[in-house]
């Protein structure tokens, strides 16, 4: 990292989330699983930070921890001075503006009861910030803003198309002139004609309004596509952490190289040129985490008694204890 | 060229909505070689599911296969039965029962939801492999466990016995693909089967098919949205929009040089590691429109920038062969007029 690197907008520090899975008879909690595991990672004003990793990694269960809407077990989460997991209830409000969260299912998470000018100008009317005349006039520019015409304003969710529903998810984020935007797989339900107009969209308003994004998704294909630093998750740690270009041409982390060896690539001559790594199938226990390196038992790499023991910290932007002794590959690129 | 193993042959399946009827597939003509990948390609509502169920008959209310031909030319033992079509069946007569789950395999995108929560996942296979092979109980058992090792279970004796509630989601899959195998299929129809899994689950699963394919020697037909996916696999590919196949190709040309303009801008607005770092990505304007309002002439036009006003709109596009199985469904190739060759 270099030293001028500006003041981060958001520090997570030591994060850990768990959730209770069993309770004895006095109704303590026995067994946890533990989604998010001691996570640090800083975001800077106006990047975007790619969260990448498989399913049931803890990457959403932190981005819902960023906005408040799951509650951390320890850990902070510093913005402007607070730590918003230290608020009382009625200082939430302020943060929950400034901090929005953008979900993966546009069809679920619209209130099919409600018309776009209710969805999208909620957020100023919970918060008493406009109404009448002006709340109409915020709600059609935010519209415009998405690429929608104001003229569905009073049209219901169902009447619209999943990327339709994806602008207005985001129209709704953005109303509140929030500072960063926690988007949660917000195009991996679309369409694959319609991903790049939203990634697009993204892409524009973040330079309109000056946001930073955390921009969470299983698909690295996209997040190269949008992200300008990388964070790459495995079994509720950070195991990786750099600029998106160093992570994909040379990254320092086993799981890293594993998890882009196994992306297709569309490009026919490409197939079977090797380099494909196949990693077994064994997860490690959420609710009983093994010591060490949590990746060891899937790492073609690992040592036994170096890999399987201690704690492996993040060094130099990975969670390896072989960082400097691995040659690891990089993307395969396509011709064109 | 090897031989033609199914054909498709203007297939059209509609749906019966209030709002009046939906032709989810709309005139589709498709051929699947022995022992060759055949991916169809598609987003979602373009009709490839719907194909993919006409073959074994399984469309539901409201759905109805209204027309066209599938023709089956891989029956009896050595393949030496007449070939029959698919569609004239008496829903009772054993050929058909045959064909589902003998001598066509199916595997589907949820393979936690196309198992049977309460029954354990040997007595799914055992259920099946006793359908298809006559076997008794306990050979039956036997090559049920054969057949999960053969799909790298783990521990197969003991895995046979447990729930799909107990295994992840790549392991119900590699189940679905040994219920699928277990009469030794000539054809695997596979619908999305890792859209709902991880990418180094995906991995897996595609080697296996992969593998699976080798051995065996049977065809497969996959049904995927992924161009990765389709680069990875495919021998033959065939691109639908809107209910029909819009080009067709072996995959080498469509990467090379896709000539459906909806092939050629999707190819282009789907990022791909390592070629679309931090830029804007071309996009197709607008959206999939719904079936139910299907647009006149060309069902593309709309969101096509090479689209011809007075023509396009207007008239359904030619089916232009480029010869070698390769064909378009676009007006910028008719010959006749000489716009293009």
């Amino acid at each position: 990292m270099s030293a001028e690197a500006p003041e981060p907008i958001l520090q997570i520090k030591d994060l850990h989330v768990r959730f209770p899975v069993q309770r004895n008879m006095l109704g303590r909690v026995t067994v946890e699983n533990h989604a998010v595991s001691g996570v640090d990672l800083d975001l800077r004003p106006g990047e975007t930070l790619g969260l990448v990793g498989e399913s049931g990694c803890g990457k959403t269960t932190l981005g819902r921890t960023i906005v408040g809407a799951q509650q951390a077990t320890s850990g902070s989460i510093l913005y402007d001075g607070h730590d918003l997991t230290q608020l009382k209830n009625r200082e939430k409000g302020r943060y929950r503006r400034q901090i929005r969260m953008v979900f993966q299912d546009p069809f679920s998470s619209l209130n099919p009861r409600m018309t776009l000018r209710q969805i999208i100008g909620d957020p100023l009317v919970a918060t008493g910030e406009a109404r009448g005349a002006e709340l109409e006039d915020r709600v059609a520019d935010m519209m415009r803003r998405v690429g929608l015409s104001p003229d569905y304003m009073d049209r219901y969710p169902h009447a619209f198309s999943g990327g339709q529903r994806q602008r207005v998810n985001i129209a709704r984020a953005l109303i509140v002139n929030p500072k960063l935007v926690v988007a949660d797989e917000p195009v991996s339900a679309l369409d694959v004609s319609v991903r790049a107009q939203i990634l697009n969209l993204l892409r524009e308003l973040q330079a309109d309004f000056g946001l930073t994004y955390l921009f969470i998704s299983h698909d690295l294909s996209v997040v190269e596509n949008i992200a300008d630093r990388v964070a790459v998750m495995y079994f509720g740690r950070v195991v990786e952490l750099a600029d998106t270009a160093s992570l994909y041409e040379k990254p320092s982390h086993p799981y890293t190289e594993a998890l882009m060896s196994a992306v297709p690539i569309p490009d026919p001559a490409l197939r079977g040129r090797g380099g494909r790594i196949l990693l077994p199938d064994e997860l490690p226990d959420p609710a009983n985490p093994p010591p060490g390196c949590a990746f060891a038992r899937r790492c073609r790499h690992a040592e036994p008694g170096r890999c399987d023991t201690g704690t492996v910290d993040l060094v130099d932007g990975t969670r390896c204890v072989r960082r400097d002794e691995l040659d690891l590959q990089g993307i395969v690129k396509a011709e064109s | 060229m090897s031989e033609p193993l199914l054909e498709i042959s203007g297939l059209r399946t509609g749906f019966d909505t209030y709002d009046g009827r939906v032709a989810a597939v709309d005139g589709v003509d498709l051929t699947v070689e022995a022992g060759k990948t055949l991916c169809v390609v598609g987003e979602s509502g373009c009709g490839k599911s719907v194909t993919a169920r006409s073959i074994l008959r399984l469309v539901e209310a409201p759905g109805t296969i209204e027309g066209g031909t599938i023709t089956w030319r891989g029956g009896g033992e050595d393949g030496t039965e007449e070939p029959f079509d698919v569609l004239t069946l008496d829903p009772g007569d054993k050929r058909l029962q045959r064909l589902r789950g003998g001598d066509i395999g199916m595997i589907f995108q949820e393979p936690v939801a196309s198992l049977l929560p309460l029954r354990t996942v040997g007595a799914q296979l055992i259920e099946v492999i006793r359908i298809h092979t006559g076997l008794g109980k306990k050979a039956a058992r036997e090559r049920a466990i054969q057949l999960l090792d053969e799909v790298g279970i783990p521990k197969p004796a003991e895995r046979v016995d447990a729930y799909p509630f107990q295994m992840s989601g790549g392991m119900c899959q590699r189940v679905m693909i040994a219920i699928a195998l277990c009469a030794n299929p000539s054809l695997l129809i596979a619908d999305e089967p890792t859209t709902a899994l991880d990418v180094t689950t995906q991995a897996r699963i595609l080697d296996l098919i992969r593998s699976l394919q080798a051995e065996h020697g049977m065809a497969v037909m996959f049904i995927t949205h992924d161009l990765g996916v389709v680069a990875e696999l495919a021998d033959e590919v065939a691109v639908m929009y809107l209910g029909k196949v819009v080009e067709r190709a072996s995959v080498e040309e469509i990467f090379a040089d896709p000539k459906h303009p909806y092939t050629k801008t999707l190819l282009q607005s789907v990022p791909v590691l390592g070629r679309d770092r931090g830029r804007d990505l071309p996009t197709i304007p607008g959206t999939v429109p719904n079936p139910l309002h299907r647009p006149t002439g060309c069902s593309f036009h709309p969101r096509c920038s090479e689209a011809i006003a007075g023509r396009c709109d207007l008239d359904e596009p030619p089916e232009v062969d480029f010869g070698g199985g390769r064909t378009a469904q676009c007006v910028l190739y008719d010959q006749t007029e000489g716009v293009r060759a």
